[in-house]
């Protein structure tokens, strides 16, 4: 237990350091926003500058971004409105959420049974098919890969394509919803008309997004499952007479499974960031086109700053649960570290 | 290695299917592309139709490019947050539906003293606030001394209102004669008040609204107006979800009449191509800012109408008149020479614009009928060079927009366009793609050689381009809107004097001179005026394009 | 070594991504060859593929296939250069984090750590922005920072494998200093790793730079480059000239690939496990 204890308490300072990294760059920004509200008036915005504090030395603003993070989560005002920027990244960042999950789902479910079934069945068609998953999503730009399926979904299946998280006409009857992933909420509450635009709005984005999970898992099972497989247990279980299915299922797989939750962990941070693509292409409302279309474009330091900063907490979180599981599955871990 | 090794064979496997999926695609394409009328833009109308017993009630939803940034009609200078503002409140006068001409609004109707400085409006009745608070004469006193007074307790500390700052500096004071009466006078003659008086920033807000929550510590209103405002317009302020959508609701008790639609959403789409897919879908019934590449496809679509409006804008070649080589009168002719409009047009364009000769757009009154543009001359424009001295050329940078404007739909296109014409004249250009404020920033304090810019009408009158992007008074470094920085001093002459004058004749022929210097000058090389384009659902009724810009949606409605 | 060679040669991984990397470094020297400068206009616009220009133009007037040709060689440039950036700070940090040990190791793996704490899209986005954006100079820097961290990892790793081998410790019995130990003994024999994870990166380096230009953090328009390409491809995306897709989109995929599985034979001729079963 000591392990887990001291991997939880590993987290803060990293995260401290990973403010302090987000501010300063944030900070090093050539321009503001405020140069654009601003235009013409100087005086106005030197006023501006000095009721916000922003004359301050960096330290000083740090901290105060910090102290507002860890207290009350408040991520600063933005430099256009001067309105919180936090409740709109909050919200940003459940439909990101909510669209890695489904990718990271459908990459993980898909790259895990192509994946055995390659590794069971080697040079068979399935096996070709596993080598093209694995190959082509760490191959191909997954904004070209967008474009492609939205000229196909739109031209060939004519599906409707819409950048909308669910039919504006559906709005009554998610108001009542106590969170932003609409998703989830509408199974939860079976409302399963809510669910269905749901689900058509996120297919597409989750598509795309999913190739990038979906080779790494169907590439990591494969090799960890041929690896297992040629173990001397698996070949002696085998040898003992116990049907092959059940060697696999039973011990090669579980085995097996080990690394794989060890990267799908890592995958679900990284597809958090790497959504900013996907999202764009499709018109995605989440976090990462929000942070680059309002905060980079717009140059609003608190927007980019609060959007990296929540995409960086989770990926942090992620890894932590990811880890304390690890230590649920593999009971070794806890004294080798 | 016996597994493996296929992995190369897997990995050609790849190719086809992108290659499959993308003939698949073309082939549905290739239908719709057989027959293509050529788009003639002079025959769009601006209006959808009206209904003559139009259908009450629906949501109308109304797609555009970007989120408001706040809803204090007093301080807002960005078009989507002025399009929200324009149907939340009411204005003194206000621009007739579709046209530029003034007409009546919250003043019924109004009278000047002979020597123009003294204007005394007669307000409405009975016109009350959403609040149910009385629109009064108080109130529009309130509306415009939160504006000049900098100690006003109605402001925020970071309100700018550079609009009232612009426009209206001539303004001395503003004075409750009784309820129903107000007087304004004003320092000086300024022809284009009147026009000015129907600009959003002069909408008449809620004194009771930003009193309803009493004061902060440092004696402002602690009412946030800008996140709720509170006017008397046609529709009603109901909600924001920042990034996604802005609600209001019908007036019922609107002075004008109520709005045929119950709920008017606006919803930013910041892709031009999704706003289309999206109103193609019938999940927005109108739009804003269709690519101009799109034109076509949405006028083969049965579903939509597209509509149009000659625009009032103008998109511009700003060089730095106080910086080598543009010092020199024959550089910045030559390149005028060098620069080819027409094919500026057709590739940034689609062939949708007209060449713009002066920096008043043809769609302005004032604009000098009689000038005649250069025609592309890449000899006279090289001799124009070596007269001045750069036989070789010489190097320089352009500065443009990353993002797209209305009058400037696909910024780099036109850059490298503008870089091309000059590269075959001898002149070396670096393009310099700068962010929106970057942009601003970096021109206005007169850092740059060579920018590509524009100008939307604010006020429809000729003083408000002429003058804001020309005079001297606009050279200030810092605060510059004459991006040229040039400095004639004929030309100021002839600008002020056009300012004070409210005859309309002798101010065209005083701008008429002051344009044909400019056009011998070449402080900047006017490209292209845009029309405005809209583009709305079939069922949709009513709708009008302003062309003075704004959105006014009282008279939507949906076809029975 | 030989036997290695063989061992690469007779995989046909390694060929193939031999073969498709070759096609783009070759296409890449070939470049000046091109129809047409890939930075001035021809006379039409917007026009299919022809005889005279075999994939057609775009609407500045600039002949697409010139154009992919010289993309090979921004392409290549950028992602080597941004290699080469991730490789002089990656390697020297983790040389000296596997050497010494101690606080200087406790350091420069926080420091890792925290990078990795960002997802690199993200991280590589906000320096770009941070540094100005709108060159290819800051893109080669962004891409290259974001991808330091597994080279340091990987060095730092081997390190601790060679140190307390028997010739690192001849070395230092023949009184050489640490530097010289480090970049003459310890060096050389982490070669290996440092190659492969290269030649992964800089696939990797292709993917990200070209995300960059299409979030318009990239290098300005004229710039010959497959990202660009791609990004003003989108708009077209409805229209007739939707091919426009193709060229560009294929050319990153198939020299990705490329790298990609010249990385992986590598490493299989790496593998001394492999070595001894082949």
């Amino acid at each position: 237990m000591t392990y887990a204890l001291r991997r939880i308490l590993v987290t803060f300072p990293l995260l401290l350091a990973v403010s302090l990294i987000v501010f300063a760059l944030a900070d090093a920004l050539p321009g503001d926003a405020a140069d654009w509200r601003f235009a013409k008036q100087p005086e106005a915005k030197a006023a501006w500058r000095k009721a916000r504090g922003l004359d301050d030395p960096f330290v000083v603003r740090w901290g105060r971004y910090v102290k507002g993070f860890a207290t009350r989560l408040d991520l600063d005002r933005s430099y256009q409105d001067d309105e919180p920027v936090g409740p709109e990244l909050f919200r940003k960042l459940q439909a990101t959420f909510e669209l890695t999950l489904c990718a990271m789902t459908l990459g993980v479910l898909v790259g895990l049974a192509v994946g055995i079934l390659s590794a069971v069945f080697p040079r068979s068609p399935l096996d070709y098919l596993g080598q093209v998953l694995a190959l082509g999503g760490i191959s191909v730009p997954i904004f070209w890969l967008g474009m492609v399926l939205i000229v196909v979904a739109v031209k060939v299946f004519d599906f409707p394509f819409s950048s909308n998280r669910y039919d504006l006409a559906l709005e009554a009857r998610v108001k009542d919803f106590a969170t932003h992933l609409y998703l989830l909420e509408s199974l939860a509450r079976l409302r399963l008309d809510v669910f269905a635009s749901c689900a058509r709005n996120l297919l597409l984005p989750a598509i795309a997004l999913s190739t990038i999970p979906m080779a790494v898992v169907t590439r990591m099972t494969r090799a960890a499952m041929l690896e297992e497989m040629g173990k001397d247990y698996a070949t002696t279980a085998r040898a003992k007479g116990l049907r092959a299915r059940q060697v696999i299922l039973r011990h090669v797989l579980r085995n097996a499974l080990i690394p794989i939750v060890t990267i799908t962990g890592l995958q679900f941070g990284q597809l958090m960031g790497g959504a900013v693509l996907t999202e764009t292409v499709f018109s995605w409302p989440g976090l990462g086109r929000y942070i680059v279309a309002k905060g980079v474009a717009a140059r609003d330091t608190p927007v980019i700053a609060g959007g990296i900063l929540l995409v960086a907490t989770t990926f942090i979180v992620v890894n932590l649960l990811v880890d304390l599981l690890y230590v649920v599955i593999d009971p070794r871990v806890r004294e080798q570290r | 290695m016996r597994i493996r090794g296929f992995r190369a064979r897997a990995g050609l496997l790849l190719l086809p299917v992108p290659l499959l999926l993308l003939c698949l695609g073309c082939e549905g394409r290739k239908k719709a592309a057989e027959a293509k009328p050529p788009l003639d833009v002079t025959k769009l109308l601006p209006q959808a139709p009206d209904d003559p017993q139009p259908k009450d009630g629906g949501i109308f939803i109304w797609g555009r490019s970007g989120d408001a940034t706040l809803l204090d009609p007093a301080d807002v200078t960005d078009g989507e947050s002025v399009m929200v503002v324009t149907n939340l409140f009411d204005t003194l006068v206000a621009f007739r539906r579709g046209s530029t001409e003034i007409e009546p609004s919250l003043a019924t109707d109004w009278s000047t003293s002979p020597d123009k400085l003294v204007w005394t409006f007669r307000l409405r009745e009975g016109v009350t606030f959403h609040d149910k608070s009385p629109l009064d004469a108080a109130a529009v006193v309130f509306s415009f001394e939160r504006q000049r007074d900098p100690t006003h307790s109605a402001r925020r500390a970071t309100s700018v209102f550079s609009y009232y700052q612009n426009n209206f500096k001539s303004l001395e004071k503003v004075e409750a004669v009784d309820e129903h009466t107000v007087r304004f006078t004003l320092k000086e003659p300024y022809a284009p008040f009147l026009a000015a008086l129907a600009l959003f920033n002069c909408s008449i807000v809620s004194p009771r609204a930003f009193q309803s929550e009493g004061k902060d510590a440092d004696g402002r209103y602690a009412y946030n107006f800008a996140q709720r405002p509170v006017g008397s317009g046609p529709f009603v302020f109901e909600s924001w979800e920042k990034d996604s959508r802005i609600t209001l609701r019908a007036n019922k008790d609107y002075w004008g009449g109520a709005p045929r639609i119950d709920k008017l959403i606006f919803k930013p789409i910041v892709d031009a191509q999704t706003r289309l897919k999206e109103l193609e879908a019938g999940s927005i019934h109108g739009m804003d800012n269709p690519e101009l590449r799109d034109l076509e496809i949405i006028q083969r679509n049965p579903d939509l109408r597209l509509l149009g409006s000659p625009g009032i804008n103008v998109c511009y070649l700003a060089m730095h008149t106080g910086k080598k080589p543009f010092d020199d009168v024959r550089v910045r002719q030559a390149v005028a020479f060098a620069i080819d409009k027409r094919r500026i047009i057709a590739a940034a364009y689609n062939n949708i614009g007209k060449p713009a000769v002066s920096m008043c757009p043809e769609t302005m009154v004032g604009f000098d009928r009689t000038l005649i543009d250069r025609t592309r001359d890449v000899g006279r424009a090289k001799r124009l060079l070596a007269e001045a001295g750069y036989a070789d050329g010489f190097k320089t940078s352009l500065s443009y927009p990353a993002s797209q404007r209305t009058y400037l739909p696909d910024p780099p296109t036109t850059a490298i366009q503008i870089q091309q014409d000059l590269k075959e004249v001898g002149i070396e250009v670096e393009l310099r793609k700068r962010d929106w404020s970057a942009l601003i920033k970096e021109t206005q304090n007169g850092e740059h050689e060579m920018c590509l810019m524009g100008w939307m009408a604010d006020i429809f009158d000729p003083d408000n381009f002429l003058y804001v992007l020309l005079d001297r008074e606009n050279a200030v470094e810092g605060t510059a809107n004459n991006l040229s920085f040039y400095k004639g001093d004929r030309v100021h002459e002839l600008l002020k004097e056009a300012q004070a004058s409210y005859d309309i004749h002798r101010r065209e022929r005083l701008y008429k001179e002051a344009q044909e210097i400019l056009f011998e000058e070449a402080p900047t090389v006017p490209l292209v005026t845009v029309p405005d384009f809209r583009v709305v659902r079939k069922d949709v009724r009513g709708y009008t394009i302003y062309p003075a810009g704004g959105e006014f949606f009282r008279h939507v409605s949906f076809a029975r | 070594m030989s036997r290695r060679r063989r061992a690469f040669f007779r995989n046909r991984t390694a060929i193939a991504g031999l073969v498709l990397v070759g096609l783009v470094v070759l296409a890449a020297l070939l470049a000046p060859a091109a129809p047409y400068d890939p930075e001035t206009r021809t006379d039409s616009f917007r026009s299919p593929p022809d005889a005279a220009h075999w994939l057609g133009t775009d609407e500045n007037g600039f002949d697409v296939f010139s154009r992919l040709v010289h993309g090979a060689r921004s392409a290549l440039l950028v992602a080597l250069a941004a290699v080469g950036i991730a490789l002089s700070v990656g390697v020297p940090a983790g040389l000296v984090a596997g050497w010494y040990g101690g606080w200087v190791d406790g350091a420069i793996s926080r420091a890792v750590d925290v990078m990795l704490a960002f997802p690199s899209v993200l991280l590589a986005i906000a320096i770009a922005a941070a540094l100005g954006g709108g060159s290819a100079g800051t893109v080669i820097l962004a891409v290259g920072i974001v991808n330091a961290p597994p080279f340091v990892r990987q060095v730092r790793a081997a390190v601790l494998q060679v140190r307390p081998l028997d010739y690192v410790a001849a070395a230092r019995a023949l009184g050489a200093g640490d530097a010289r130990i480090l970049f003459r003994t310890v060096l050389p024999n982490c070669l290996a790793p440092i190659l492969v994870l290269a030649t992964l990166s800089t696939g990797i380096a292709i993917l990200d730079a070209a995300g960059l230009s299409f979030l318009g953090l990239g290098p300005p328009e004229t710039f010959p480059d497959w990202g660009v390409m791609l990004t003003k491809a989108r708009v077209y995306i409805q229209h007739d000239e939707q091919w426009m897709l193709l060229p560009p989109g294929l050319a990153i995929s198939l020299t990705v690939l490329g790298f990609n599985l010249l990385g992986d034979g590598l490493s299989d001729a790496f593998d001394p496990r492999r070595l001894s079963r082949s």
